[in-house]
C-alpha cells in the first residue's frame, strides 16, 4: 500500500551517491608516491565491498607485492579512521565528514567532496573491521541485519525466513546491481505484511566522535500516550543529554541519506519511506556549531 | 554477555587472545567442541558464529553466537522448567541458556542438563574446553 509520494521519496534516497576519490597509502605503492587517484560514485545505500574488485583492478600494478596484497585484506581509511564496511556508504559519509546538511557554507562543501579515502591491504584492523576473507561476509553481514530488522518488527524474522530462494537471492542481487524496482518489488512484502502490526521500529543512532557510539533500543510506533513516537520522541529517550527537547534540535540534528530530519517526524512514517536496503532506519548525528 | 535489545535475550560475545587474529575455519577448529555440536543438533539451536561490533566495546569486533533461534528455542523448552521444583524462572534460564548457547565455545556448567537445567543430569564436564 505505498502511496506515490512514499515511492517518490524511496526513489530519491536510493539514488542519493557519494562521489569518492581513492588514494592508494603511498607506503604500499611501487612507484613511489605517482599511483593515480581513482574516482568512483558510490550510491549512497550501498557497501564499500562490492566495489573492491573494480578499485583492486585499478590499483594492481601499483601494488608492490601482489601476493600478499589480495582484495580480501583491503580495507579504507578516512582521516586516520578504518571505515567499517558493513554499514552503508551514504551513513559513513554522513557521520564521518560530521557536515550539517543545512548549512549554507559553501567552502565546508567543497572540501569535503570528492570523499578522499586511502586504501590499504597491509596492517589490517581486525579490532575494528571484521573480516572480508568470506565471499559471502559482505552479503551475511547484510542478511544479518535484514533479519533483526524483521525480527525488530515483528517479533520474529519468519518473514524473511519465508521469503523464496528466488526472492531472498533477488534482493542481494538487486542491491549489487543497483536495482530499485526489483529490490521494492520483494521487501515490500517484508515492511508491510498485511495480518502483522509493526512492534517496534528498526532505528540505529550513531553518535560521531571516537570509538563511533551506537545506540540501539526497542521503541514501538506509538507511545503509552497512543501518540506516534516521533523522531524527537526517540531521541529524546535514547540520548538526552543531546536532545533535551523532544520537538526542538539544540545540540545535534539527526541526519539520514544526507538531509537533516524534522524532530516531528513520526517514526512508522520515517520507516516505511526512509529505511536502508538492509530494513534499518541508520540515524546519524551532526552536532551544531 | 550481552544483551541484544533487538533480540531480548542474552548475547554470547567472545575474543580469542592469539598472537594471529583467527579465521571463521580457525574458530570451529579450535574453539567449537564437537562433543557440543552433537547434543546442540538433537534441542536443534546451534547458533552460527560471526563478527559483529560489540556494543560493550567501543564497537570493536567480537566474534558472537548468533542469537537467531536462541528465543524461539527457549520458549520451546520453556514448558520443561514446571517440572523442575524450587528453582526460579530466572536459574533455570540461565542455567539452560548456557547449556544451548555457552556450549557452541565449549561453556558448560559442571553436572547440569543441557535441556532441562536439572541438576544431575549433565555429562559432568566442567569449566570450557580447548
Amino acid at each position: 500500500m505505498e502511496s506515490s509520494d512514499s515511492k517518490s521519496i524511496r526513489k530519491a534516497i536510493w539514488s542519493g551517491s557519494i562521489p569518492c576519490k581513492i588514494l592508494l597509502d603511498p607506503g604500499e605503492c611501487r612507484v613511489f608516491d605517482d599511483s593515480d587517484p581513482y574516482y568512483l560514485t558510490i550510491p549512497r545505500i550501498s557497501y564499500l565491498p562490492l566495489f573492491i574488485p573494480q578499485i583492486y583492478k585499478f590499483f594492481k600494478h601499483f601494488l608492490i607485492d601482489q601476493e600478499v596484497s589480495k582484495e580480501e585484506t583491503a580495507w579504507f581509511e578516512f582521516e586516520s579512521v578504518p571505515l567499517k564496511w558493513h554499514w552503508p556508504v551514504g551513513l559513513l559519509y554522513d557521520l564521518f565528514t560530521a557536515r550539517d546538511p543545512s548549512s549554507r557554507d559553501v567552502e565546508d562543501e567543497e572540501h569535503q567532496l570528492p570523499w578522499t579515502l586511502i586504501l590499504h591491504f597491509r596492517d589490517y584492523p581486525h579490532k575494528h573491521l571484521m573480516r572480508l576473507d568470506n565471499p559471502a561476509a559482505c552479503h551475511d553481514a547484510w542478511m544479518n541485519l535484514v533479519k533483526e530488522a524483521d525480527y525488530v518488527r515483528h517479533g520474529s524474522a519468519k518473514a524473511v525466513m519465508n521469503l523464496t530462494k528466488a526472492e531472498s537471492t533477488g534482493l542481494w542481487d538487486s542491491l549489487q546491481s543497483y536495482d530499485f524496482d526489483k529490490y521494492w518489488s520483494v521487501y515490500d512484502k517484508l515492511i508491510s505484511p498485511i495480518s502483522t502490526p509493526t512492534r517496534n521500529i528498526p532505528l540505529r543512532v550513531y553518535i560521531p566522535g571516537t570509538g563511533s557510539r551506537v545506540i540501539q533500543r526497542p521503541v514501538p510506533p506509538l507511545q503509552a500516550s497512543r501518540d506516534h513516537h516521533t523522531v524527537g520522541t526517540a531521541l529524546h529517550l535514547f540520548v538526552p543529554e543531546l536532545f533535551p527537547s523532544q520537538r526542538v534540535c539544540v545540540l545535534a540534528k539527526p541526519v539520514i541519506h544526507g538531509v537533516v530530519i524534522a524532530m516531528g517526524t513520526p517514526l512508522i512514517d520515517l520507516m516505511r519511506e526512509a529505511v536502508y536496503p538492509d530494513g534499518f532506519l541508520h540515524v546519524s548525528l551532526a552536532m551544531m556549531a | 554477555l550481552q544483551h541484544s535489545p533487538a533480540y531480548n535475550v542474552p548475547i554470547l560475545y567472545f575474543q580469542p587472545h592469539t598472537p594471529t587474529p583467527l579465521s571463521l575455519a580457525d574458530i570451529y577448529d579450535r574453539i567449537v567442541p564437537t562433543s557440543s555440536a552433537e547434543a546442540l543438533r538433537r534441542v536443534g539451536v546451534l547458533g552460527a558464529v560471526s563478527q559483529a561490533d560489540n556494543p560493550a566495546a567501543g564497537g570493536e569486533v567480537w566474534w558472537f553466537v548468533h542469537p537467531c533461534s536462541t528465543a524461539e528455542a527457549m520458549g520451546e523448552l520453556r514448558g520443561l522448567w514446571e517440572g523442575v521444583k524450587g528453582m526460579r524462572a530466572e536459574e533455570w534460564y540461565v542455567r539452560v541458556w548456557v547449556g544451548l548457547v555457552g556450549g557452541v565455545v565449549g561453556l558448560r556448567l559442571e553436572g547440569v542438563g543441557l535441556e532441562t537445567g536439572r541438576e544431575g543430569e549433565g555429562e559432568g564436564e566442567v569449566g570450557t574446553e580447548g
